[in-house]
């Protein structure tokens, strides 16, 4: 999907959710929506102009902004320069698919079995996964790291537990 | 008078048990502040449990000592991970991670430490002088004037945003409307919590910040492959006194970023976390013609670290002579007053200004211990950064959802910190700036409050009634104007020069 059709989507997502913002806060009360009101009014006003200088202009100038259009800067200059982020290598990175599933994975762990031994668990399956070592030190890692983590939030930092979403099956099991 | 109180404040320290709670809360604030969505609030709070009957001065530097260190703490994650610790030292995120990603950690962290230091001494020195003349001004600024600051804090947003000036308004427009979630505190009416008690209390802000800057780095080195430090850590050249130099190179900017950290401080309410935004823009502001800040520049290292140094002492005065909390660890330290006996108020000023130079000392010694410390742990910090993604991702990723979950006790946080994460990741790829979404969370409430009560004191046109509250909303008018008068100048010289 070319980036522009991305920046596109992204725009149209954002001025949905200041639609939204808007219709809502007219529930609200008068002082309950003075600042709401003006402010999602704004931001469809600047994701608006957003959505038009951005089509307007050729794709390879989606970095330079309305600003050097408003004060007419010569546009055979260069374009403001792009953050610098590194092309991915191809060879060492992965699939952005990939990482949403990690966090996801990460998330779920921590829901139905509590932080400590879901982190315990997505640390050895990811290690495991990577490849960085065999299952024993994998298993080794996690359990330092989890065992550090319990010491210093529960133990030092008086942390109460969240025993997951599966803890009363688990009792119910007798384990 | 008041160099018997400053004698008498030094004296009360000098025992040993002040001397060792004193330390015991440093290295307590230090791991503290490294850990994410932890800061100094959550280690003073649990650190109160611990403080009942033991001597004032050593419970005071229990207390204080452990904040301060959680400062510097905050900073290194900052400058390490692009992790702001706290939200108070989101600036050093701008060029103290390009420094690290250029090899430059040690110079960084060195710079950071040493500004942080010297910040916070400077701070409370003016402190000490400043107090009869602090009072009267603090007694004129009402609700309007804060309003003007919180709305200068948001207009800085355009200073540092040239370039992709719609998208990060756009951006702090988000950042406000998510500050909003929850019970509006004017009128307790529950706004955008589709029915969920999960949403009344509103999105923590330390966790979306763990979402947005830790979870959403994770995510895009994954993606991006290789390590957070772009070249090879051996051929790291940068050395923690190369950033000690910096700082003494650059002591006119330290001065200033200092007073003006002070000035932050002193005024109630405000907190620290304008203040590192507002060292930064200064610091741009008032740089050569040739100096590119966000790629590495070591003056937005000192700037934001020299006022959040000084930003501690400044808090002082309103929470001491008004029982009116600096910022939110200031309302901590007025539960320990209270606890000891110790009662605010303008008496502290006169009567009590041995207890009040107590403090400051602590400020002091606390600042340069935490110095000591941190530069000595510097060139192992340093290669953080370094280590294999393969055991960073997943480390790091864990850290900061068990962060996340800490920050409150709730699991529903770990999945406000993952919500955020993906958000985060996005607003990187597609350049919209989650710095300016962080720093209208942080305002958006403040604005809220003060224009409420403003319009309710003074009428609808308190902007033009209120001397002080025009001569401010000139100077947001100017700050808004300054990105387009920079431009129309580049222009102009580049057509001289054709």
């Amino acid at each position: 999907m070319r980036r522009l059709v991305q920046e596109n989507i992204l725009a149209l997502l954002l001025l949905a959710l200041f639609v939204a913002i808007l219709v809502m806060s007219f529930g609200y009360g008068p002082r309950a929506r003075m600042v709401p009101v003006p402010i999602s009014v704004l931001g469809i006003l600047l994701t608006l102009a957003q959505l038009y200088w951005q089509n307007t202009r050729p794709e390879d100038d989606l970095h330079v902004d309305l600003l050097q259009v408003l004060t007419k800067e010569d546009k055979s200059r260069p374009a403001s320069p792009a953050p610098d982020v590194p092309e991915p290598d191809r060879a060492e990175g992965g699939s952005i698919w990939v990482a949403l599933g990690f966090v996801g994975a990460l998330l779920a762990l921590m829901l139905l079995v509590g932080p400590f031994i879901g982190l315990f668990l997505f640390i050895t399956g990811y290690l495991t996964a990577s490849r960085y070592g065999n299952l024993l030190l994998a298993l080794g890692l996690a359990a330092s790291m989890s065992v550090a983590l319990y010491l210093i939030f529960v133990i030092g930092l008086q942390l109460q537990v969240y025993h997951g979403v599966l803890d009363p099956v688990v009792r119910s099991l007798g384990l | 008078m008041l160099l018997d109180a400053i004698g008498s404040g030094l004296l009360q320290l000098a025992t040993p048990q002040a001397m060792l709670f004193m330390c015991i809360g440093v290295v307590y604030g230090l791991i503290v502040g490294i850990l994410p969505g932890l800061g100094g609030i959550v280690a003073m709070a649990l650190l109160l449990p611990f403080t009942y009957g033991f001597e004032t001065a050593a419970t005071l530097a229990l207390l204080l000592g452990a904040h301060i260190a959680t400062i510097w703490g905050s900073s290194v994650t900052s400058i390490l991970f692009r992790v702001p610790g706290a939200a108070k030292s989101l600036a050093l995120c701008f060029d103290g991670y390009p420094m690290t990603q250029q090899g430059r950690a040690k110079q960084a962290l060195g710079a950071s430490g040493f500004a942080a230091m010297l910040g916070g001494v400077i701070g409370a020195i003016f402190l000490a002088i400043s107090i009869p003349v602090v009072r009267p001004i603090m007694l004129a600024l009402g609700p309007s004037e804060y309003l003007m600051m919180a709305l200068w804090g948001l207009t800085v947003i355009a200073t540092f945003s040239e370039g992709t000036l719609i998208k990060g308004m756009i951006a702090a427009c988000v950042g406000v409307l998510l500050a909003f979630v929850g019970m509006d505190p004017v009128t307790a009416t529950p706004r955008f919590t589709f029915g969920t008690i999960y949403l009344l209390d509103g999105i923590s802000f330390p966790v979306a910040m763990i979402g947005l800057f830790a979870v959403a780095e994770m995510m895009k080195l994954y993606v991006k492959g290789g390590k957070i430090v772009e070249g090879d850590v051996s051929d790291e050249t940068s050395t923690v006194m190369e950033g000690i130099r910096d700082v003494i190179r650059n002591r006119w900017l330290v001065l200033r970023s200092s007073l003006l950290g002070l000035w932050i401080g002193v005024l109630p309410g405000i907190g620290a976390s304008v203040g590192g935004i507002a060292a930064y823009a200064q610091a741009v502001q008032t740089s050569g013609p040739d100096e590119q800040f966000g790629n590495g520049n070591v003056k937005g290292v000192i700037a934001p670290d020299a006022t959040l140094g000084a930003n501690e002492g400044g808090g002082l005065m309103p929470t001491l002579a008004f029982g009116i909390p600096g910022g939110e660890s200031m309302a901590i330290l007025l539960v320990a007053f209270i606890n000891l006996g110790i009662a605010p108020g303008p008496q502290m000023l006169t009567d009590q200004l041995d207890v009040v130079f107590s403090l400051i000392w602590i400020v002091v010694i606390a600042n340069v211990l935490t110095t000591g410390l941190g530069l000595l742990a510097a060139p192992w910090l340093a290669g953080l950064p370094a280590l294999n993604p393969k055991i960073m991702i997943p480390l790091v990723l864990s850290v900061c959802f068990l962060g996340a979950y800490a920050t409150r006790g709730m699991i529903e946080d770990v999945v406000t910190a993952a919500g955020f994460g993906v958000l985060g990741y996005v607003m990187d790829r597609y350049n919209y700036s989650r710095a300016n979404l962080v720093i209208g969370m942080v305002l958006a409430t403040m604005i809220e409050r003060n224009l409420q009560i403003s319009l309710t004191l003074y009428g609808d046109w308190f902007i033009f009634t209120r001397p002080i509250t025009t001569a401010m909303f000139a100077f947001v008018v100017l700050t808004i104007c300054l990105p387009f008068w920079r431009s129309w100048r580049k222009r102009r010289a580049a057509e001289a020069r054709a």
